[in-house]
C-alpha cells in the first residue's frame, strides 16, 4: 500500500514539474532544458531555511519560491538572447552551472554529502508524517499549481505566450513587450518548480545534487513531450505514464544495478518514438477542440466596430514624417536619405522596383531596424530607434509580406491577442482574474468578432489559422492589424499572391479604412492596383524617394516607367 | 611560469581532443542541419567498440580500427533509422533535436547495461613520460595532438580539394541548389555522418587509453563540442577547432584562478560570454537581418 502511495506521490511531483515546464516549452516555445535546476534551487532554498533559520514549511516554501523566481529571472537573461538550438545549449549550460554550485559550494550545500535531516512539514498545527498524509499534501499542491497554471494559460497573458511561441516578430509588432513576458514566464515556471523542490525536500528529508542533474531536466522534458506540449492536462498524463511505466520493472525482477539504466532507456525510446509517430504527444494542444463543428451562429453585437475618431485633431503636420533615413547592410545601401510624409487620413502608395528599400523603410519606421542616420516623427514626436512594441503602442501597426500569422492558434485568438491594453496581460491580473477581467475579455471578444466580420471571416473564428486558405490568411492578417486600433497602418503587399477577384475584395476593404479614421500606407508592386486605391504615390528607387505624385503622373513619367519596368 | 607553460600545454592537449568532436559535430550540423546530439554516444561507442575488440584479443591498432569503423556504421545507422524518416515528414528542427537527445539516452544506457558504468581503460599503448623545458607530458599526449591535427588538416583538404568534398560544401550552402545540379544529397548526408563519426571516435579511444571512459563520456563531449561550434560559429570547420582550443585553454588556464572542480562550468561561462557579445560566433557569418 505504501508503495502505491509513494508512486502516486511521485506522479503528483512530476505533474507539478511537468505543468510548470509546459509553460515554458509548450506555451511559450522556450526550449530551456534546465528545469531540474529550478527544482533543485527550490529544494535547497527551503531545506536550508528549514535547517538553519528554523523556518516552518510554508515560510520555507514562500521564500524558496521567491529565490527560485529570482534565479529564474537571472537565468532568463542569457536565454532571452538566443532561441532554438542555441537556447537548448545555453540552458544545458545554466543547468550545469547550477549543478556545479550545488556540488562545489561546500560551505552551504555540503556538496556530495548533501543536506540530511530536513524536518517533516507542519501545516497550521497539522503534522505530516504518514505516507497518505504526504499524498494529500502533494495532491493539494499539484491541484493548486495546476489551477494557477491553467488560469495563466487561459488569460490574455497566456494568449501572448502562445503568440510568442508562434512568431516573436509579429508579437512585437502588435505592441507586446516580449522580453517582459519571457522573463515573467521563467519566473512563474521557476516558482512552480520550486514548489515541487520544496515538497520533495520535505518528503525525502534528504537532498543532494544528484537529484537535480541534466538527466532529470531531460526527464521532465520527456513528461511534457510525451504528455503533449501546449496542453496542461497532457502533462498530468505524461507524469503518470512516465512514472508508472518504469515501475513495472520492479515486477520483472530486473537486477537493481541496471534498473536505473533501463528506466532511462525506456524514456529515451519513448522520446524517439513519439517524435516519429506522435510529435504532438498523447494529449496534444488541439486534441480537445471539436473537429469542424457547426458554423458559429452570428452572435456579433457591434457589427461595425466604432470608428474611433482620430486621437488628435487633424493638424497641419503630417501624421508620419520620415527625414533623411539611411540604412546600410554591409556595403549595400538599402535606404539613402529617404524622406517622405504620410498625411493624416490618406492612403499612400509605396512603389518601386525590387530592392528599392520599401520593406526596409517599414522596418525602420516600426523600430525593427535602427537607421544609420535620419529621423522618424509620429504626430510630431520623434520615434527614431524606439523598440518595435513601443512604436506599435503609439499607434503604428504593420503587416508582413509573409503574413506571420500565429499558425497554431485559432482565427479568433489571432485577432484577440492584437487587442491593445488588455489588463489580463499583467501577470497579477491574469492569476487573479475577476468579474472586471471577464467583462473586459468579453468586450475584446466582441470587437475581435466584429473585425472578423469586417473581413468576412466570422464563420471561421474557431478554425486553427494554419487551416485557412491563403486568401483567408491575408484577410486574417488584416483583421489582426485592425484589432490593434492603431491609427497608422503599414500594409506590406496586401494583395500579392491573390487571385484577381480577391484582389478587388481586399482593395475595397482597404479603401474603407480611411472612413474609420485610419491613415494607410501600402507597399504595392502593381501600379494598376495602386491606381484604384490611392491618389498619392511615392516612388522609391535605390533607397530614395525619387518622386511623389498621383499614379497618373508617376506612370506618365518615362524615366520612372523605365526604372519601374527595369528597362 | 612553469605552471603557466604546463597549463598551456594541458590546454592544447585537451583542446585538440575537443576539436576532433567539435569539427565532426560541426561538419554534420553545417552540412545536414541536424543538431546531432547522439554524436556523443557515437563517440563513446567508438571507444567501447575498441575496448570490446581489444578484450577479444585483437591488437590495439586493429581494435582501434574496428572501433572507428563501428562508430562510422553507427552514425550511418542513426541517420538512416532516426533522422531520415523525420526529415521525410518534414519534422521541425526541434523535433529532430529531441529525437537525437532520445537516441543519445537510449544508446548511452545500452552501453551502460552491456559494459556496466564502471570506468574502462584501454591498456597497451606504449606510454612514456617526456619533460621538455620543465613541462611534462606523455607520448600518448603527443599522439592526441598529432591525430587531431592530422584529422583536421585531412578534413580541410578533403573538403576543398576533392570532388566529393566540394559536393559536401555545396550541400552545406544550399541543399536545394545542390540537388538541382545533380548532387545526391541523401548520399552526401550518409557520407558526412560516416566521416564525422569516424573522426570523433579516435578522441574517445585516446581518452579511454589515457584516463579511462564511462558510458556517459559522450554527453560531456557533445556538450563541449556544441559549445565549441557555437563559439566558433556554426558552419565553419576551422571555427569549431578554434572554439575547441579556446575552451580547452580556458578550462586549464582557469585553474590558476578558479578551483578545478568548476571546470565544467567554465566551458559554459565561455559560451555565455560569446552568446552575449558575439551571437554569431567568432568565425561565423553575421546573421542577416535585412528582411524581417
Amino acid at each position: 500500500m505504501d508503495y502505491v502511495v509513494h508512486v502516486a506521490i511521485n506522479i503528483a511531483l512530476y505533474a507539478i514539474l511537468g505543468v510548470s515546464f509546459n509553460l515554458l516549452l509548450g506555451y511559450t516555445g522556450l526550449f530551456a532544458v534546465s528545469h531540474a535546476a529550478f527544482f533543485g534551487i527550490g529544494a535547497y532554498a527551503s531545506a536550508l531555511l528549514a535547517l538553519h533559520a528554523g523556518l516552518g514549511f510554508l515560510w520555507g516554501m514562500a521564500l524558496g519560491i521567491v529565490v527560485a523566481g529570482l534565479v529564474g529571472a537571472v537565468i532568463a537573461l542569457p536565454a532571452l538572447r538566443v532561441s532554438g538550438d542555441y537556447l537548448v545549449i545555453v540552458s544545458f549550460g545554466l543547468q550545469t552551472i547550477v549543478f556545479s554550485v550545488m556540488l562545489n559550494w561546500q560551505d552551504v550545500t555540503r556538496g556530495v554529502a548533501g543536506l540530511p535531516g530536513i524536518p517533516r512539514p507542519g501545516l497550521l498545527g497539522w503534522k505530516v508524517t504518514t505516507p497518505s498524509q504526504y499524498l494529500v499534501l502533494f495532491l493539494a499542491a499539484a491541484a493548486l499549481c495546476f489551477f494557477l497554471a491553467r488560469r495563466l494559460t487561459h488569460s490574455p497573458f497566456g494568449r501572448v505566450l502562445k503568440a510568442i511561441r508562434e512568431d516573436e516578430v509579429a508579437t512585437q509588432a502588435l505592441g507586446k513587450n516580449i522580453t517582459r513576458f519571457k522573463v515573467l514566464v521563467f519566473v512563474v515556471a521557476g516558482a512552480l518548480a520550486a514548489v515541487a523542490g520544496n515538497l520533495y525536500a520535505h518528503y525525502i528529508t534528504f537532498i543532494n545534487p544528484f537529484s537535480f542533474t541534466l538527466e532529470e531536466s531531460i526527464f521532465i522534458m520527456a513528461v511534457v513531450i510525451v504528455g503533449g506540449a501546449g496542453n496542461l492536462w497532457g502533462s498530468l498524463l505524461g507524469a503518470a505514464v512516465l512514472v508508472i511505466m518504469p515501475e513495472s520493472l520492479r515486477f520483472l525482477q530486473v537486477p537493481p544495478t541496471v534498473s536505473g539504466a533501463i528506466r532511462q532507456l525506456i524514456y529515451g525510446v519513448l522520446l524517439v518514438l513519439f517524435m516519429r509517430f506522435r510529435p504532438q504527444g498523447l494529449w496534444g494542444e488541439h486534441a480537445s477542440r471539436p473537429a469542424a463543428g457547426p458554423p458559429r451562429p452570428p452572435e456579433v453585437k457591434a457589427v461595425a466596430p466604432p470608428a474611433k475618431p482620430a486621437l488628435s485633431p487633424p493638424s497641419e503636420r503630417p501624421l508620419l514624417e520620415v527625414s533623411d533615413l539611411t540604412k546600410t547592410f554591409g556595403g549595400i545601401r538599402a535606404l539613402s536619405n529617404l524622406s517622405l510624409v504620410m498625411p493624416q487620413g490618406t492612403i499612400t502608395g509605396l512603389i518601386g522596383p525590387n530592392g528599392a528599400g520599401k520593406t526596409t523603410a517599414f522596418n525602420v519606421i516600426t523600430g525593427f531596424l535602427s537607421p544609420d542616420a535620419g529621423r522618424v516623427f509620429y504626430r510630431g514626436v520623434e520615434i527614431t530607434g524606439l523598440a518595435p512594441y513601443r512604436v506599435a503602442r503609439l499607434g503604428i501597426a504593420r503587416s508582413f509580406q509573409d503574413l506571420r500569422l500565429f499558425q497554431r492558434m485559432t482565427v479568433l485568438d489571432n485577432v484577440l491577442v492584437a487587442r491593445p491594453e488588455q489588463s489580463g496581460e499583467r501577470l497579477g491580473r491574469a492569476l487573479a482574474a475577476g468579474a472586471g477581467s471577464r467583462r473586459e475579455e468579453a468586450a475584446n471578444r466582441d470587437a475581435a468578432l466584429a473585425y472578423l466580420d469586417f473581413v468576412q471571416l466570422l464563420g471561421k473564428a474557431d478554425e486553427v489559422a494554419e487551416n485557412l486558405s491563403y486568401a483567408e490568411q491575408k484577410l486574417l492578417a488584416l483583421a489582426r492589424l485592425l484589432a490593434t486600433e492603431a491609427e497608422l497602418l503599414l500594409l506590406d503587399e496586401p494583395t500579392s499572391g491573390l487571385a484577381p477577384t480577391t484582389v478587388g475584395d481586399m482593395l475595397a476593404l482597404i479603401r474603407k479604412l480611411t472612413d474609420r479614421g485610419k491613415t494607410v500606407c501600402v507597399i504595392e508592386h502593381n501600379l494598376d492596383v495602386i491606381k484604384g486605391l490611392s491618389e498619392r504615390v511615392v516612388f522609391l528607387d535605390g533607397g530614395e524617394a525619387i518622386a511623389t505624385g498621383t499614379p497618373e503622373t508617376i506612370m506618365a513619367d518615362p524615366r520612372l516607367a523605365d526604372l519601374y519596368f527595369g528597362r | 611560469m612553469d605552471l603557466f607553460a604546463q597549463l598551456l600545454v594541458n590546454g592544447v592537449i585537451a583542446g585538440s581532443l575537443y576539436a576532433l568532436v567539435a569539427c565532426s559535430f560541426g561538419l554534420i550540423l553545417g552540412t545536414t542541419g541536424t543538431f546531432h546530439f547522439a554524436h556523443g554516444v557515437v563517440y563513446a561507442a567508438g571507444a567501447y567498440g575498441t575496448y570490446f575488440a581489444a578484450s577479444r584479443g585483437l591488437p590495439l591498432w586493429a581494435a582501434a580500427a574496428a572501433g572507428i569503423a563501428g562508430a562510422a556504421l553507427l552514425g550511418i545507422l542513426i541517420e538512416l533509422v532516426v533522422y531520415r524518416p523525420l526529415r521525410k515528414i518534414s519534422a521541425s528542427p526541434l523535433v529532430i533535436l529531441i529525437a537525437s537527445l532520445g537516441t543519445l539516452i537510449v544508446l548511452e544506457n545500452a552501453i551502460a547495461i552491456a559494459f556496466s558504468t564502471d570506468a574502462k581503460v584501454l591498456e597497451g599503448f606504449p606510454r612514456k613520460g617526456v619533460i621538455v623545458g620543465g613541462v611534462g607530458f606523455t607520448t600518448l599526449h603527443v599522439t592526441m595532438v598529432a591525430v587531431s591535427l592530422a584529422a583536421f588538416l585531412a578534413l580541410l583538404a578533403f573538403l576543398h580539394w576533392t570532388r566529393t568534398g566540394r559536393a559536401i560544401r555545396a550541400v552545406a550552402t544550399s541543399p536545394e541548389m545542390a540537388e538541382i545540379v545533380g548532387i545526391d544529397t541523401g548520399r552526401v548526408f550518409l557520407l558526412v555522418f560516416a566521416i564525422g563519426s569516424a573522426m570523433a571516435a579516435p578522441a574517445a579511444i585516446l581518452i579511454m587509453m589515457d584516463r579511462g571512459g564511462t558510458p556517459d563520456m559522450g554527453m560531456e563531449a557533445i556538450l563541449i563540442a556544441a559549445i565549441a561550434v557555437i563559439v566558433g560559429g556554426i558552419g565553419s570547420v576551422p571555427g569549431a577547432a578554434l572554439g575547441a582550443l579556446i575552451i580547452g585553454l580556458a578550462q586549464n588556464l582557469g585553474v590558476m584562478k578558479i578551483p578545478s572542480e568548476w571546470q565544467a562550468a567554465i566551458a559554459f561561462g565561455v559560451l555565455l560570454v560569446v552568446v552575449i557579445v558575439r551571437p554569431h560566433g567568432l568565425l561565423g557569418k553575421k546573421l542577416k537581418k535585412a528582411e524581417i
